[in-house]
């Protein structure tokens, strides 16, 4: 069973714990611009708000699909998206296709990253204080959006009716 | 030092007379100040020789400093410090922000930014990794706080560029003006918006791609994982009802690598999106006993938006009533009557020292000032004491922290009510504070708050990411010397033991109610508890100097030369 990194935008502080265990355990230092996942803040109406973006394995992965030279490949014990940093050529076509933006071209090797679930034990959802990064098995994921959404449903049910 | 894992290792100076810039390399610092306040309060000491300099002159130094923790794992490495010497109080001013502006300077290269000097025209400075351009603030000159950092996205085209900047009130140099940051926490006390506001400098965008080395990132990451574990359910103090405001739609903000979440944002479209919750908001609805909702967030957005400190403004306005309420000014000064708890009065008192008008332009000079330009027996109920909050002020009796002491009162936990221990209570709570500031953390995460961010826990994260061994004693040396070096810059400033003092009002009768039972209600008994804590720091019973002996056995022989030369 494959499993997702699932993301509840709506909880998400934008504290970026994620990307700090992230860099650290991938790359030995602090260094969010090396993170495998993203937080990315947005100014709306004066407010401040913060959304997490990483791979989403998607089923026909369009990094894949765009790869000139076979680099990117379904492996890992999690069958994450990874990249053979060998044969990348730092193409930059997996980050055009990526319909979420979590392809990336390393600051460092100039080689393409992306999420590899920490080989079944992603640390960013170990320590994300929020509950904003879950851990799903991918035949869930519809299951829990759902549940999450008809919450948000309910809220505003209460707002409107108060 | 040989390597420089953990900090940036360079400090970036900014002379904007001349235009120019260049970096220093840290580690001349970092060995006898560690970092953050250490390394801040150094640089403003060895800048400022001349005790006399006009803090909102071109020779005034504004230093943004980080730790070697900060822009790391470890909870609460995203604060900001700030030193300068405070135009407020003529002694060294310091405060901090949260955010990721910071850890963004880090990541571009520079453990701190020193500004010197003086723009003839109003200037940012874009820092973008190496490249560092002072540009016009033309466009942004007078925009308040919320619209100035969209126009430098829109002019940098860079939506991840980190910010700080000072709104109206900074460049009218209102003397109790902030220094905001990315997420909209300000650096609020001592005045240091003011001072950016008399350089001429409006904001600073960072960009930085580059990472934090780690000399042992497994067991790093160990600590910083235990500690983040530990403070997990560690939110902010609720210190007003917000139940109703959390209906409306929240939204909580964090600094870089925190877990506790003690800012809020709130949704509210009566008054306008983006007013923020925090402590110092709710403490000030208490200090001027304002129970109007909604004029509290037009307040709170008022503040932030001009940037001024919301606990002066505090200060400020109960000052102004009890010297209404006393007869000492009146409606021909004010314009309007002012009463205990009139939220409509308060709101205009406000406008006016935003806008400096009227009596809000005496008022928008801080307490000190004011004091002097009203006269008239005002200077009854002024505290003098590094005039950065002026309620339940018994046991403020050091220039900085005092305060924090009175939080800790507040909540009746570890504050005394002996005498004997006053001293010691204090001064541990500096001792906290100040480890926390000087590794480039977070003071709220330390014992004082309740909170584990002990001396063993940073020692152990400062060994595993430095990689050389540190023990609690060896780590905390530093902020020792950092404690004396601070004492030292305000002695040379002039501060002698006599100005440690409160005002009449709160030791004699009018502020003593069943809150303040035990306290010090006598002034002999404030000068034992000051003696105590002169004894303790090492510093002359007589003027409250730093010794000679204090100061070399923590090898500051050079301040103590100085000092002596001084005096």
């Amino acid at each position: 069973m494959r499993y997702i990194i699932s993301i509840d935008a709506t909880k998400c502080n934008g504290c970026r714990i994620c990307e700090m265990v992230c860099s650290l355990s991938h790359t030995g230092a602090c260094w969010p611009e090396r993170s495998r996942l993203r937080v990315v803040s947005e100014e709306t109406n004066d407010r401040i708000e913060s959304i997490p973006v990483l791979c989403m394995q998607c089923e026909v992965p369009a990094c894949r699909l765009a790869c000139p030279t076979g680099a990117t490949y379904e492996g890992g014990p999690t069958g994450a998206r990874l990249v053979a940093a060998e044969k990348c050529i730092g193409c930059s076509a997996c980050v055009w296709a990526c319909p979420f933006g979590a392809s990336e071209l390393d600051v460092v090797t100039r080689v393409a990253h992306r999420c590899d679930q920490c080989e079944g034990t992603p640390l960013c959802v170990k320590h994300c204080p929020t509950g904003a990064l879950g851990y799903v098995p991918e035949d869930r994921l519809a299951a829990a959006e759902q549940r999450q959404k008809i919450e948000v449903l309910i809220n505003l049910q209460r707002l409107i009716r108060s | 030092m040989k390597n420089n894992y953990l900090y940036a290792g360079k400090v970036l100076w900014v002379d904007l007379t001349s235009g120019r810039f260049w970096t220093t390399p840290t580690v001349s610092y970092a060995e006898r100040f560690l970092g953050g306040r250490g390394i801040g309060v150094r640089i403003i000491w060895e800048k400022l020789r001349a005790p006399s300099i006009d803090p909102l002159g071109s020779d005034n130094v504004l230093s943004f400093n980080s730790g070697p923790l900060t822009g790391t794992m470890m909870p609460g490495s995203g604060r900001c410090h700030i030193s300068s010497k405070s135009p407020l109080t003529g002694l060294l001013g310091m405060a901090s922000f949260g955010g990721s502006f910071a850890p963004e300077l880090k990541y571009a290269g520079y453990d701190h930014l020193v500004i010197t000097g003086k723009s003839a025209e109003p200037v940012y400075l874009a820092i973008n990794n190496e490249e560092v351009t002072i540009r016009s603030a033309a466009n942004i000159w007078g925009l308040d706080t919320y619209e100035t950092p969209k126009v430098l996205h829109k002019e940098l085209n860079d939506e991840e560029i980190q910010w700080a900047c000072i709104g109206p009130a900074g460049e009218k140099l209102t003397r109790f003006a902030t220094i905001m940051g990315s997420t909209r926490d300000s650096a609020g006390g001592t005045g240091l918006g003011a001072v950016m506001g008399s350089k001429k400098l409006k904001a600073v965008a960072v960009r930085g791609t580059g990472g934090l080395r780690i000399a042992n990132p497994g067991r790093f990451y160990e600590v910083c994982a235990r500690t983040l574990d530990s403070l997990k359910g560690s939110g902010p103090h609720r210190t007003v009802s917000i139940q109703r405001l959390e209906e409306e739609g929240r939204r909580m903000t964090n600094c870089l690598s925190c877990p506790t979440s003690c800012e809020e944002e709130y949704y509210n479209p009566s008054i306008r999106d983006g007013v923020i919750y925090y402590k110092w908001f709710a403490e000030m609805a208490n200090k001027i006993g304002l129970r109007d909702m909604a004029i509290w967030r037009e307040l709170a957005l008022l503040i932030n938006k001009n940037g001024y400190d919301a606990g002066s403004l505090g200060d400020m306005v109960v000052w102004a009533t009890e010297l209404f309420e006393q007869g000492i000014i009146s409606e021909k000064d004010v314009g309007f009557p002012l009463a205990r708890g009139n939220g409509e009065a308060y709101l205009k008192l406000a406008e006016l020292i935003a806008s400096r008008e009227g009596f809000g332009d005496v008022l928008a000079e801080g307490l000190m000032r004011a004091t002097g330009a009203i006269g008239r027996g005002s200077e009854r109920y002024t505290l003098r004491t590094y005039a950065a909050n002026g309620d339940k002020i018994p046991h403020r009796l050091t220039e900085f922290y005092g305060h924090f002491a009175e939080g800790v009162a507040g909540t009746r936990i570890a504050f005394p009510k002996e005498d004997k221990a006053k001293a010691e209570t204090v001064a541990n709570i500096e001792d906290a504070i100040g480890r926390a500031e000087i590794v480039g953390s977070c003071k709220w995460h330390t014992e004082f708050n309740g909170l584990p961010l002990t001396a063993d826990i940073l020692a152990e994260v400062l060994s595993t990411g430095l990689g050389r061994r540190m023990n609690a004693d060896e780590f905390s040396i530093h902020q020792k010397r950092m404690r004396q070096l601070e004492r030292a810059f305000n002695c040379r400033e002039g501060l002698r033991r006599e100005y440690e003092t409160l005002p009449d009002q709160y030791i004699t009768d009018l502020m003593m109610d069943a809150h303040f039972e035990g306290m010090t209600k006598e002034r002999v008994r404030l000068e034992a508890i000051k003696d105590d804590f002169y004894k303790l720091r090492g510093w002359d019973l007589t003027t409250g100097v730093p010794t000679r002996t204090t100061l070399e056995s923590l090898d500051l022989k050079d301040v103590a030369d100085e000092l002596e030369k001084g005096t």
